[in-house]
C-alpha cells in the first residue's frame, strides 16, 4: 500500500502543475476570446482544420492531462470537433518538450523511432480527429461536468454558456474573478476524475510486474498489442515514456515501441476516467477504439516498411 | 458553500506540497526538473483557494467532492515516501531485460530472503576480503549519482568496457538478490532511475559477485572492489564487481533515485560523466 501511495502521489504531483496551466489557459480563452473569433480563425475543411489542431498542439508544452480542459473549452467555444480532438491527441506527442525527450532517448541509437513517433503521431491524430468529426461533429458530446459553468453564479466574463451579453467595460476585478472561477471550474472537472485514474494506474504499476512483458517479445503482432495495453495501463507522462520505451527495446521491436510511444500520450487509463467524466460515453468509447485501431494499423505499416 | 469547500481543497493541496517541500520529501516523488514545477504551482493554488473561499456562491456541497481529499490520505500512508525494495521486482530496466534472457536457464543458488533471516545478520555489517591485496587508496571509478545510470549501462552493454577489468570501483546502493534475471552467484547493487516521477522508475543495478559474507535483500551498502569479467553475456563477457570491502550504510542519508545524466546539468551537458574513462 505504501508503494501504491507513493506512485499515486507522484502522478498527482506531476500532473498538478500542468492541470493548473491547462485550466488557466482554458479560462483565458473563455474570458478573452469570443465564439465568433474562434469560428473565424478555424478553416471549415476538416483536413485543414485537423492540421490547425495539430499545429496548435505543437506550441503548447502540455502533457496529456493539461490538454483535456483546453480541448473541452475549445469545443464549448464552437471550434469544430475534429480540430479540438486533433489538438488533444497531437499535443502530448509533438510539443517541443516531448520531442526533446524523445530525441534524447532515441536519436543516437534509434533515430527512426524519433521520426516515426513525430510523423505517425500527427497522422494518427489527423485520421482519428477527422473520423470523429464525421461521426460526432454535429452532436452534443460534452456532458455536465464536475462544476458546470451554470454553477458559476458570479460569472462576469460575458462568454459563459448563460449567453449573457458581452461586457466590454469589464473592470480588472471582474476579469480576475472570471479567471479564478473558470480556472477552478476546469481544474476540478479534471482533478476529480484524475483521482480514480491515478489510483488505478498506481495499482497496475505496483501489482503487475513488467517482467511479464518479456513473454510477448517474440511475436510482432502480439507485442504491438501488449505494448499498447501496457502504455494504456501504466499511464506515464509523455516526457518520460521515451526512456521507459528505450529500456523495452531490449525485448521488443521498433514497431511495438512505436505503438507504445504513440498510444500512451493519446489515451491511457488515467485520462479515460477524466474523459468519461467530461464527455458522453459513446463518444469516449469510440475515440478510444479508434485510437487503438489506427495506432495498431500504423504499427503494422512500420513492420511492412 | 461548494466554492468554499473547493477553495479549502486548493489550500489542502497547497499544504501537501508545502509539507513535502519543507521536509525535503519532494525528491521521493519527482525528478529534479518537475520539482520546480510543483513548487511554482503552490502559489496559484493558494490564490485559487483564497479566491474561491471569498467568492459568493449558492452552490451546494456534494458528498462526492470528498474524493478530492484522497491525496492527503495517501500522503499519510506513504510515510517517508521511499519506495521499498519489493518495488524493484517489477521494474524492468534495460539491464534487467538483457540479463533475463542470459540467465533464464541457470540454476539459482543466491541467498534468498528467508535464508538471510535465519542467519543472524548484523545490520552494521562491515566486511573486508583479506585474500585480495588491492590498493583502494586511489579508486578509479567512484560512482556518483550523476553518472550512476550511464556507467551501469556502459559496464553491462558496451563491449569496450571489458578493458576496465582489474580496475577499482566504489559504489553505494541497495541490494536486490532474489530476482530470476540475476546470474547464479551474483547479486545486484543499485538504485531507481527516474525521468519525471516515481511512476516511471526503473531499477538499475551493478552485478556484484557473492563472497563469503551475508547481505540482506533491500539493505543499503557501500562496496569497494575490483571490476572482473563474469564469463557471462551473449556478445561479450560483461563486468561485475568482486568485493574487497563492503559495509552497510544508513538508507536515510542516501538518494534512492538517480536521473539520466543530462538532468543534473542545466545545459544537459553531462559534465560529470565526462570525467570517467568511457572510450
Amino acid at each position: 500500500m505504501k508503494n501504491i501511495s507513493i506512485i499515486f502521489l507522484s502522478i498527482f504531483f506531476e500532473s498538478l502543475p500542468f492541470l493548473l496551466l491547462g485550466a488557466f489557459i482554458s479560462s483565458l480563452i473563455e474570458t478573452f476570446v469570443s465564439d465568433e473569433t474562434m469560428v473565424k480563425l478555424i478553416p471549415k475543411n476538416k483536413f485543414l482544420g485537423s492540421l490547425v489542431g495539430v499545429f496548435l498542439g505543437f506550441f503548447l508544452p502540455a502533457c496529456d492531462c493539461a490538454v483535456i480542459p483546453i480541448s473541452k473549452r475549445l469545443i464549448k467555444k464552437k471550434v469544430p470537433l475534429n480540430v479540438a480532438i486533433a489538438f488533444m491527441l497531437a499535443s502530448p506527442i509533438i510539443n517541443p518538450v516531448v520531442l526533446l525527450s524523445t530525441y534524447t532517448a532515441f536519436y543516437r541509437t534509434n533515430p527512426n523511432i524519433f521520426w516515426l513517433r513525430f510523423i505517425l503521431g500527427i497522422i494518427v491524430a489527423v485520421i482519428v480527429s477527422i473520423i470523429m468529426g464525421i461521426f460526432f461533429g454535429k452532436k452534443e458530446v460534452i456532458i455536465n461536468g464536475f462544476l458546470e459553468d451554470e454553477d458559476i453564479d458570479e460569472c462576469c466574463c460575458g462568454h459563459c454558456d448563460k449567453k449573457h451579453v458581452h461586457k466590454h467595460d469589464r473592470s480588472f476585478l471582474d476579469v480576475f474573478k472570471s479567471i479564478i472561477l473558470h480556472t477552478s471550474n476546469d481544474f476540478f472537472e479534471v482533478v476529480n476524475y484524475l483521482m480514480f485514474g491515478a489510483f488505478v494506474a498506481s495499482l497496475v504499476q505496483t501489482i503487475v510486474p513488467r517482467s511479464i512483458l518479456g513473454f510477448f517479445g517474440d511475436s510482432n503482432i502480439a507485442s504491438i498489442v501488449v505494448l499498447m495495453l501496457f502504455a494504456y495501463l501504466i499511464s506515464l507522462c509523455s516526457t518520460s515514456d521515451s526512456f521507459v520505451g528505450k529500456s523495452l527495446l531490449s525485448i521488443f521491436g521498433e514497431s511495438s515501441i512505436i505503438a507504445y510511444l504513440i498510444l500512451g500520450p493519446m489515451i491511457d487509463i488515467k485520462n479515460t476516467f477524466v474523459l468519461y467524466g467530461n464527455y458522453k460515453k459513446k463518444f469516449v468509447s469510440t475515440l478510444i477504439f479508434l485510437i487503438f485501431l489506427v495506432v495498431f494499423i500504423c504499427s503494422l505499416v512500420v513492420i511492412v516498411l | 458553500m461548494r466554492n468554499k469547500f473547493l477553495g479549502f481543497i486548493c489550500l489542502v493541496y497547497s499544504f501537501i506540497i508545502g509539507y513535502v517541500w519543507i521536509f525535503d520529501k519532494l525528491k521521493n516523488y519527482l525528478a529534479l526538473q518537475i520539482q520546480s514545477y510543483i513548487k511554482i504551482s503552490l502559489f496559484p493554488l493558494i490564490i485559487l483557494g483564497i479566491g474561491l473561499i471569498i467568492s459568493k456562491s449558492k452552490n451546494k456541497f456534494k458528498i462526492s467532492d470528498i474524493v478530492l481529499l484522497i491525496p492527503i490520505i495517501f500522503l499519510f500512508i506513504s510515510g517517508d515516501g521511499r519506495l521499498d525494495v519489493n518495488f524493484a521486482s517489477n521494474r524492468l530496466s534495460d539491464y534487467n531485460g538483457k540479463k533475463s534472457s542470459i540467465s533464464e536457464n541457470k540454476t539459482k543458488s543466491v541467498i534468498k530472503e528467508n535464508d538471510v533471516k535465519n542467519t543472524e545478520i548484523n545490520d552494521n555489517l562491515e566486511y573486508k576480503n583479506n585474500n585480495m591485496n588491492i590498493d583502494l587508496s586511489n579508486i578509479k571509478y567512484d560512482i556518483v549519482d550523476e553518472a550512476y545510470n550511464e556507467l551501469a549501462i556502459y559496464f553491462s552493454f558496451d563491449p569496450k568496457s571489458v578493458k576496465h577489468a582489474g580496475e577499482t570501483i566504489k559504489i553505494r546502493g541497495f541490494v536486490v538478490n532474489n530476482e530470476s534475471y540475476i546470474p547464479d552467484g551474483y547479486f545486484m547493487l543499485g538504485k531507481y532511475v527516474i525521468t519525471c516521477c516515481a511512476a516511471d522508475s526503473s531499477f538499475i543495478g551493478y552485478p556484484v559477485k557473492m563472497g563469503d559474507f551475508k547481505i540482506q535483500n533491500g539493505g543499503w551498502y557501500e562496496i569497494e572492489g575490483v571490476l572482473e569479467e563474469t564469463g557471462l553475456g551473449d556478445k561479450f563477457s560483461y563486468l561485475a564487481i568482486n568485493v574487497v570491502n563492503i559495509k552497510s550504510i544508513d538508507k536515510n542519508t542516501e538518494e534512492q533515485y538517480v536521473y539520466q545524466c543530462f538532468a543534473y546539468d542545466k545545459d544537459g551537458s553531462c559534465k560529470k560523466l565526462q570525467e570517467y574513462d568511457m572510450n
